[in-house]
């Protein structure tokens, strides 16, 4: 054990020292002042990235495996602990699949960004992992959920209208992000980000506010940032509605006796339908349905004289709008940066007009998108499937594996050593 | 409760109160530090440039290093501080979390079996179904609200409307010309790129660079002029017979005593009082005062409240300048920042050729390369934007004009009209943000509104290429607009007797109706002015060209009353008060003229210096800009 510890201690330490390095050449000083030693940490290097994704791949399968194969809470826990310990404190929150959004989308309009392979790879990673066993990355890997499933203590049922209302929000911000993304305005998940700041102790102060608040209410409330908001979940619940070995409830036939209703805090197990009423007549159905293409239209309008203002937030408007009128802001420096390089103010115009037409297109698209999302969000909740049992709702459910102490036929099989002391008998 | 249960929540509560403990000295560092920011940069700064003036001073030297320490030290503590709490509230919050969660487990007790899962799971769809609908409202009136908040939002629409070419202009080289522009050395006047007109003694032959050349009667882009019938001397009546105008259709705007608000004044070159008698600068024969002008500039001097406002630039300085009207003193100057660098003027053209516009609270002036600013009577600068770069060969020219409360400017470019890059805007004078904007289907022109009341409203006269058009100062709504215009057009309207007559070079001259833009005669055989603006009294119409050639047409008919030739090129535009008519030519001598229908000249006076501004007659006295100085002429 101790010849393996040394081992490893050998390999990482020159990529350790090789962080080192001189940002620039000291002034030289002729009253014999001594420069302290001034050190910039260089870009992370290629083992580094390849260890990233290795312990992302690494910790998806185990997490997989934990969900699926052991069925097993105490694994997930441990696992949950790791990824936010490594993910979260130790690389300080980045790369981070949900941010990833954002690059990729960048790539995809800007072909002159090479999308680094890493940030791919995190962005991929989970998607395809979902794709055939669901959520597996939010249940064990992703260490914001890692974090808020962790200070959860006491859940309370979140009312459908606010679970209905609340959970609409993650699409909208997932569009607003795109968006800003594709326009190269800002990366706002990552300027948003509740968490990084305590992964990093440092921050902007209302993130920090914001992202206590959010642990605040983790304490009562399952997971708020990843139902309520966060953007990379509509991607993943969109890829697990597909998976076909996803978490199940009960290990055989589901005896429906009710008792893992309330297991989930997440409120993402899903009750047979059988002899429930159904509220939605054919009428109200089609109405909803005909609602659709009109919330578009209205929303895509809205989005399109919310253009100049969406625009106003990019930070080349804001710099055209300081080089002209002379305003600016007095702790970025932009337009005094832009009149030092002797940048003509007319070419501050050009690019600013260039973002407000990307905005007025990319607003209207927006709106759209927020309108389709709401229509069928409607329609959705309009919809009451049929279900013979207990299911774990595929794109609601975060693979945390708490259900499975609920069920007794699940018991059963774990416990089916010890006899007729556990529910031997059906 | 067994022992262990108990021991976990005990350290539980233990490890809750240390945590808020930690989390309140956090709170309280973070504001102490927000309050009571160590770093004075000011300070410092100070001490800087102190040193800077005098680096052998070891002591400031020394003081500088003491404050800097004790910054770092204030900030690191704070930050050592804050770093060590957060750790601190980890391990609180950590074993808080482990214990109560530990006591939690002790305690739990088998899942229950709830046969209401099923109904309410319905009810929390339904509840869900109404939770989005609210926000699809909520959402809703958002939107609603930020795109009503937004349209207001007049800094940020700039950006979006600002008439910015696709490309950047080559707007290099040639001079501007507009309300008072300069000789163009080597190079013909603006203007004689247009047709000359058959017959003209002032026309000139040739091109300017960059320019198309014409045939008689066209003009760029393809419009050609449909010259009406023409009558022997090259008047021509209108082809319908239009209605004689009221003489009361068209007046100036009320303009307040003792004031010059705009280019030409509001009598658009006629003006109440009487024209000092003689002068004579070398001799200081009625010279009351003169005043060198710091900076160069082509504009005319206008006066409100006992202050003479003028503008001058050069490539690097901009300003605004108030001369005390009693004695010249310069009452204040006022720096103006250069927003739109993509321009380089000529030295011909210089970088002020414009006449600042004023009212009882504002003076608004413009620059060359599209700059706009607006200060109050003190010389504080209230805002300044541009509307640069635009697409103007010899530089934007055209003077701003206050009326109602409203500063007008005609921003007019393109190498033609269909480029769609032209616009008349309002901004409001204390802001300069956008109040209304009328995009004008125009090439590029350096004339300048004229404000006038039109059936007793405010409104101004733009003239332009292809057209003269008529504005309501209080929407911008266009209220009528003649063609005829053409070439390179830079004189400015005037108006009288129910008509608004224009004169241009490369086009004619015209009477059209005030009301509704008809033409009531039109001529062309003349020498038309280039630069210079006509001037109209007791129904004759008064003009002169670049050569020199003043001209009088009967306004009635557009017949000739009489043409002669003063011998020296004229920019400056004619001004009519007391039945005299001052005309400067470009090397500085004015010479007043008797109106009337025979030519008589009165007197010639010489200021000895080059002239292209037009004057401004206030009390009786007359303000002249010349190359370097501005006059007061008239009886001290």
């Amino acid at each position: 054990m101790r010849r393996r510890l040394v081992w490893v201690v050998g390999a990482l330490a020159p990529a350790a020292f090789a962080q080192e390095q001189k940002a620039q050449p000291p002034p030289e000083f002729t009253s014999g002042y001594a420069v302290p030693k001034t050190l910039a940490p260089v870009p992370r290097t290629d083992l580094w990235q390849v260890l990233d994704v290795a312990v992302l791949a690494l910790v998806l399968a185990l997490a997989a495996r934990a969900v699926l194969v052991r069925r097993s809470r105490a694994e997930i826990r441990v696992l949950t602990v790791f990824s936010l310990l490594y993910f979260g404190f130790y690389r300080l929150g980045c790369v981070c699949a949900i941010g990833s959004i954002q690059n990729v989308v960048y790539a995809v309009t800007h072909p002159d960004y090479a999308l680094p392979w890493t940030v791919a790879a995190f962005f991929l990673l989970p998607l395809g992992v979902a794709l055939f066993l669901g959520r597996v990355f939010c249940g064990g890997v992703c260490p914001m959920g890692a974090m808020q499933d962790l200070l959860l203590v006491k859940p309370v049922r979140v009312p459908g209208w606010i679970a209905g209302s609340l959970g609409t929000v993650p699409y909208l911000y997932l569009g607003a992000a795109v968006l800003f993304a594709g326009i190269g305005s800002a990366f706002v998940i990552c300027e948003a980000d509740p968490f990084v700041a305590i992964f990093r102790l440092s921050g902007p102060i209302d993130v920090v506010v914001f992202g206590g608040a959010l642990l605040a209410v983790s304490l009562v409330v399952g997971r708020p940032y990843c139902r309520f908001l966060c953007p990379y979940g509509v991607l993943l619940r969109w890829a697990s509605l597909a998976s076909k070995f996803r978490v199940r409830i009960s290990p055989a036939e589901c005896v429906n006796c009710n008792l893992c209703s309330d297991a989930c805090p997440y409120g993402a197990i899903e009750p047979p339908t059988a002899g429930a009423r159904r509220p939605a007549t054919r009428r109200s159905l089609g109405l909803q349905i005909a609602l659709v293409p009109a919330l578009v239209a209205a929303f895509a309008v809205g989005g399109h004289f919310l253009a100049p203002t969406l625009a106003g937030y990019d930070a080349r408007v804001r710099r055209a709008l300081e080089v002209l009128v002379e305003k600016p802001d007095p702790t970025l420096l932009r337009a005094e940066a832009w009149r030092i390089q002797r940048r003509e103010a007319a070419d501050a115009v050009l690019e600013a007009r260039q973002v407000q037409a990307a905005f007025r297109t990319g607003a209207t698209w927006l709106g759209a998108w927020f309108g389709l999302v709401i229509g069928l969000r409607l329609l959705a909740f309009a919809r009451h499937g049929r279900r013979d049992e207990y299911e774990a709702e595929p794109g609601a459910c975060l693979s945390c594996a708490r259900c499975y102490a609920s069920c007794p036929v699940e018991n059963r099989s774990r416990y089916a050593h010890l006899g007729n002391l556990v529910g031997g008998t059906r | 409760m067994s022992p262990w249960t108990r021991s976990l929540r005990r350290t539980a509560w233990v490890a809750g109160v240390f945590s808020a403990i930690v989390f309140a000295a956090l709170v309280v560092n973070a504001i102490a530090v927000r309050s009571a920011d160590p770093t004075p940069p000011t300070q410092v700064d100070e001490l800087v440039t102190r040193l800077n003036q005098d680096p052998a001073n070891a002591e400031l030297l020394a003081e500088i290093r003491r404050q800097d320490v004790w910054i770092r030290e204030v900030y690191g503590r704070s930050e050592r501080f804050a770093q060590l709490g957060f750790l601190l509230l980890l391990g609180g919050v950590s074993a808080w979390l482990l214990s109560l969660k530990g006591a939690r487990h002790l305690e739990a007790s088998a899942p229950r079996p709830d046969p209401e899962a099923p109904l309410r799971a319905i009810e929390q769809k339904a509840g869900a179904q109404q939770g989005v609908l609210a926000l699809g409202l909520v959402l809703g009136g958002v939107l609603v609200v930020v795109t009503i908040l937004s349209r207001h939002d007049a800094v940020n629409a700039y950006v979006l409307d600002s008439r910015m070419p696709e490309v950047a202009p080559a707007a290099r080289g040639a001079a501007a010309a507009g309300g008072g522009a300069p000789p163009i050395a080597g190079l013909p006047p603006i203007g004689a790129a247009g047709a000359p007109a058959p017959g003209a003694p002032g026309a000139l032959p040739g091109t300017l660079p960059g320019t198309l050349p014409l045939s008689p009667g066209a003009v760029p882009g393809g419009t050609e002029l449909q010259p009406l019938p023409t009558s022997p001397g090259g008047a021509s009546a209108a082809p319908v017979p239009v209605p004689p105008p009221s003489p009361t259709a068209i007046g100036p705007v009320p303009s307040a005593s003792g004031s010059w608000a705009a280019f030409r004044g509001f009598g658009a070159g006629s003006a109440e009082g009487t024209l000092p008698g003689a002068w004579n600068a070398a001799k200081g024969e009625g010279v009351v005062w003169k005043a060198d002008v710091p900076l160069p500039g082509w504009g005319s001097p206008v006066l409100w409240g006992g202050l003479v406002f003028l503008s001058g630039a050069d490539e690097k300085t901009r300003e605004l300048y108030a001369f005390d009207a009693r004695n010249g003193k310069l009452a204040w100057r006022t720096p103006v920042p250069v927003l739109n660098r993509q321009f380089q003027a000529s030295n011909d053209a210089g970088h002020a050729p414009q006449t600042a516009a004023v009212d009882a609270r504002h003076v608004v002036a413009s620059f060359v390369n599209g700059d706009v600013a607006g200060f109050d009577h003190a010389g504080k600068r209230l805002w300044s934007r541009t509307f640069g770069p635009m697409v103007n060969d010899y530089g934007y020219a055209s003077c701003p004009v206050l009326v109602d409360g409203k500063a007008i400017l005609q921003l007019d470019q393109g190498h033609s009209p269909d480029e769609g890059k032209s616009l008349l805007v309002a901004l409001d004078p204390a802001t300069g943000k956008t109040l209304w904007q009328v995009r004008r289907p125009v090439s590029a022109s350096w004339s300048t509104p004229v404000a006038a009341r039109i059936d007793g409203k405010a409104a101004v006269i733009v003239c332009g290429n292809p057209f003269v058009a008529a504005y309501g100062v209080a929407d911008g709504k266009e209220l009528w607009r003649a063609e005829g215009m053409g070439g390179e057009v830079a004189p400015s309207a005037t108006f009288g007797e129910g008509c608004v007559f224009v004169a241009q070079s490369g086009a004619q001259a015209m009477a059209l109706r005030a009301t509704d833009g008809k033409p009531v005669w039109t001529n062309y055989e003349l020498a038309l002015p280039d630069i210079s603006s006509p001037a109209y009294l007791d129904g004759i119409l008064y003009f002169a060209s670049s050569d020199g050639t003043l001209t009088a047409l009967d306004a009635k008919s557009g017949q000739i009353v009489w043409e002669k030739g003063l011998g020296k090129p004229a920019r400056s535009s004619p001004l009519i008060a007391g039945g005299k008519l001052l005309l400067f030519d470009n090397e500085g001598t004015g010479r007043i003229v008797q109106t009337g229908r025979t030519f008589k000249l009165l007197g010639s006076h010489p200021l000895g210096d080059t002239v292209s501004a037009s004057p401004a007659l206030v009390g009786g006295r007359l303000y002249v800009r010349t190359a370097s100085k501005l006059y007061c002429l008239g009886v001290r």
